[in-house]
């Protein structure tokens, strides 16, 4: 039995008159149906295909024709009226995938949403995270490029509804065992987080799986969170739910040093929690005082939260390994070395890693240049040029505009590794690898042949160039960790357990040993 | 705008995550990796990223 | 729009650039103080040689070939298209209204190559309006065929008056055969008008690297379901007759 139902002059767009087709045609006992435009060709089509009549023919080129063709009167009622259901503006036409265009559509398809993962160009994303507040979500805001003053707006508006605003300009949180933006697979476990910075989380975490530890949440605050203007209203908000929680034990807290002011008010708000307080202001060393111990590097965080976890004593030794054999390990990598060796290239995708880095390499080596510095003195002239000992952060504003995050697209840093071999001055090469959710599939398969092309330029010159690194990862990880470890030490890397030891390591071979006094102590073992 | 729905109660570390996507997909697949409910949202710059249009609209409170 | 006070059946005026809608209760659109969207036809990028083109329409057919919808004329891009995928692809199955519209389309290409003008009429006639969709299946192909006929033309000195005369007849051809709105595309697709995501596809198909000439058609692909996939059917073949040195609007 046919059925045709004539709409004109109607205007329907062609995702609209799809569906319909589509449902329509897959009714029960509906044998053929078509929604086509009254073209004379279409009109001919409809014709062959058994629709014939004079409304067919009276119809025009603007006219939507939907014909039917089913087994009985019912199924041919039943379809005339799912199609007029569907046609009615008022129905929201339902398909497969719907891809809401707006925040406010994407609430309508999921009402009980309660985050909002944000990581659109900056100068829209306030407006669309304070839509998202208003919609009762909590916000991770990955965009960089809001003003502080948008920041603390948002902050405020969140605070006065208890929701969270992690970020701007954040890079990881884990939450309830997801991960959100780059991170790792990491054990659920009791050790808290609150960062400001990405990678500080990946390396605290990563180290604490590596133990059989793990997290309960990270919460990243955003790379602003603690500057004076927004006060630390995240990190505070995050300190806060991290006592309330009751997988938490122990909270680790980390960020490049805050100013004086705001670090006041977040110590003296943290120190009412009564849970264990790392604190790790990135080089700031000190004290503490009662449940708040101060580590100096990411690697002392994870080693303090570690022993606080376990009930031991963290251990304070500067490597992993034996003095004997570390000792050695750097002065094979050293041997081979011409005598304009003198520097370490540190070349970096994590911007905390890169500045823990510094930390370390300055007591040990002097002066350490840096298009991230930790003083505005060693700033370096030109990002591009290397100058005596160096680490760039390669994820920063100048490497990073219209291309892939450094974690993703090692093109750059490749073309970096092979620059540093030419110069005669490198000795050591350092770097991050990075693993997990957002990174590379396969940074070893990017870095190795470069690598060891750039060992075999150095070779061409007379010169031995050694390249530490450290990858950060789990084996839980979508990369496999122990065939990325593998490819890489092929390649003739020297993989150290934390980006801390691996730049201390560097430092033992660029300084032939020099700084072994330092790094051990007087005594041996 | 559907504003200030019932506050929940409960912090975001209590509940699963629901999450609504808004810019790069990456993050949405990786999610939907671990499991997790996603709705991403084919974002376009409102007004056609045209800042001039898009502050009329802001004020218009569209 | 009823929230405007507008009516169905209200008088509409169009006069320059303004539309007048509901008489004295009007409502009036105006695009006199707005930034006009135009098709840039010169690509600023120095086009890439023949080959490299030819590798580009290769790419983009084996990416629309495996992402295509497949609702419209989109299964006869295999069939159309020499990309070295037709070795490798069993037949595909046709939906009804690709079956028609194969042997039509080559006979349509086949008299464009000839530059037979006069007999393209019939052809036109035989495709315009066929198919699903607000714009038909097969207009969407022929606008993609006119809008890259020109701009191949002009940015590889093809004939660019062969193609004007060519896209002309084409559109002409098509007026009382299909919907208003869609004869109004081809009638613009005929000068090169054409929405910047397929402007930006013929442009990396003509100056860019296979693999972002890929992504733009992914992207097309993606945002235009059907008419994106019967478009890009359209552009693929307005490549490969001005690809093909004997053919009438082929560029040497």
């Amino acid at each position: 039995m046919f059925k045709i139902i004539v709409e004109k002059g109607n205007y329907r767009d062609s995702v609209t008159l799809m569906k319909v087709s589509n449902e329509v045609s897959k009714l029960k006992g509906v044998s053929q149906a078509a929604v086509l435009m009254a073209t004379p060709l279409n009109k001919r089509f409809l014709a062959d295909a058994g629709f014939k009549g004079s409304e067919v023919e009276k119809a025009g080129p603007d006219d939507l024709i939907i014909a039917i063709e089913a087994a009985s009167e019912e199924v041919l009622e039943s379809s005339v009226s799912r199609v007029e259901e569907m046609l009615s503006s008022r129905e929201s036409v339902e398909a497969e995938e719907i891809r809401p265009r707006t925040l406010t559509s994407a609430v309508k398809l999921m009402p009980d949403a309660n985050l909002a993962l944000i990581s659109i160009p900056g100068r829209f994303a306030k407006r669309e995270a304070m839509n998202a507040l208003e919609s009762g979500l909590n916000v991770f805001l990955f965009s960089s490029n809001v003003s502080r003053e948008d920041e603390v707006e948002l902050k405020e508006a969140a605070k006065a509804r208890r929701l969270l605003v992690m970020g701007p300009d954040c890079g990881t949180s884990i939450i309830n065992g997801v991960v959100l933006g780059f991170g790792n697979v990491v054990r659920r476990g009791s050790v808290g987080i609150v960062s400001a910075s990405g990678t500080g989380i990946q390396q605290v975490s990563t180290l604490l799986d590596g133990e059989g530890l793990g997290i309960s949440h990270a919460i990243g605050t955003g790379g602003n969170d603690l500057s004076e203007k927004v006060g630390g209203m995240t990190t505070m908000e995050g300190i806060r739910l991290l006592e309330e929680d009751e997988g938490t034990r122990v909270i680790v807290l980390i960020s490049k040093p805050p100013g004086p002011k705001t670090s006041t008010k977040v110590l003296n708000a943290a120190s009412r929690s009564s849970k264990p307080l790392i604190v790790n202001f990135l080089g700031e060393a000190g004290a503490g005082s009662g449940k708040q111990v101060k580590a100096v590097t990411l690697e002392d965080a994870a080693r303090m939260a570690s022993g606080f976890v376990k009930g031991k004593k963290a251990g304070t030794r500067p490597f992993s390994d034996s003095q004997s054999r570390v000792r050695s390990l750097a002065q094979s990598e050293s041997s081979g070395m011409s005598g304009t060796q003198k520097y370490i290239r540190g070349l970096y995708s994590g911007g905390t890693l890169c500045y823990e880095s510094q930390v370390i390499l300055a007591p040990l080596m002097g002066e350490v240049f840096s298009n991230a510095p930790l003083r505005p003195e060693s700033r370096l002239e030109d990002a591009n040029i290397s100058r005596g000992n160096t680490c760039i952060d390669m994820g920063s504003e100048e490497f990073v505009v219209g291309r892939p995050h450094p974690m993703i697209d090692y093109s750059l840093r490749k073309n970096r590794i092979l620059k540093e071999a030419r110069d005669t001055e490198t000795a050591v090469v350092l770097l991050d690898v990075v693993l997990g959710y957002g990174s590379n599939e396969d940074p070893a398969k990017e870095l190795g042949p470069t690598i060891v092309s750039a060992k075999k330029l150095a070779g061409t010159g007379g010169r031995h160039i050694s390249v530490v690194a450290s990858i950060v990862g789990t084996r839980e990880d979508p990369q496999d960790i122990q065939k990325q470890a593998k490819v890489l030490a092929s390649a003739g890397v020297v993989l150290m357990p934390s980006n801390a030891q691996a730049a201390r390591f560097a430092a033992l071979v660029a300084s032939r040993g020099a700084v072994g006094r330092k790094l051990f102590g007087d005594g041996k073992r | 705008m559907e504003k200030d729905r019932e506050p929940e109660k409960r912090s975001i570390l209590k509940r699963k995550l629901k999450v609504i996507n808004l810019g790069i997909e990456i993050f949405a697949d990786d999610l939907k990796k671990q499991g997790v409910e996603v709705v991403g949202v084919d974002w376009q710059p409102p007004a056609g990223g045209d800042e001039e249009l898009l502050r009329l609209l802001e004020k218009l409170g569209a | 729009m009823a929230e405007l006070g507008v009516k169905k059946n209200d008088e509409v005026l169009r006069k320059d650039g303004e539309i007048l809608i509901g008489g004295k209760k009007a409502v009036l659109i105006s695009i006199q103080h707005a930034r006009l969207y135009r098709t840039e036809k010169d690509f600023p990028t120095k086009p890439r040689s023949i080959s490299e083109i030819s590798a580009n329409v290769a790419a983009v057919t084996r990416t629309a070939a495996r992402r295509g919808h497949h609702q419209g004329l989109g299964s006869l891009i295999p069939l159309l298209v020499p990309s070295g995928i037709e070795k490798t692809k069993g037949p595909a199955a046709l939906n009804s209204f690709s079956r028609l519209a194969l042997p039509r389309v080559r006979s349509l290409l086949s008299k464009i190559g000839e530059g037979r003008i006069s007999e393209l009429g019939a052809e036109v006639q035989n495709l315009a309006g066929l198919g699903p969709g607000l714009t038909p299946s097969s207009d969407d192909m022929l606008s993609g065929l006119m809008a890259s006929l020109v701009l191949i033309a002009h940015n590889l000195k093809g004939d660019a008056e062969m193609v004007r005369r060519v896209n002309r007849k084409i559109a002409l051809s098509a007026r009382k055969r299909t919907t208003m709105l869609s004869e109004e595309y081809l009638s613009q697709a005929a000068s090169g008008e054409t929405n910047e995501h397929f402007q930006e596809l013929i442009k990396k198909m003509l100056t860019a690297p296979p693999n972002e000439a890929k992504r733009s058609a992914e992207l097309v692909l993606k945002v235009g379901e059907t008419s994106g996939t019967d478009t890009v059917l359209g552009i693929l073949l307005g490549f490969r007759l001005s690809l093909d040195k004997k053919s009438a609007v082929g560029v040497a």
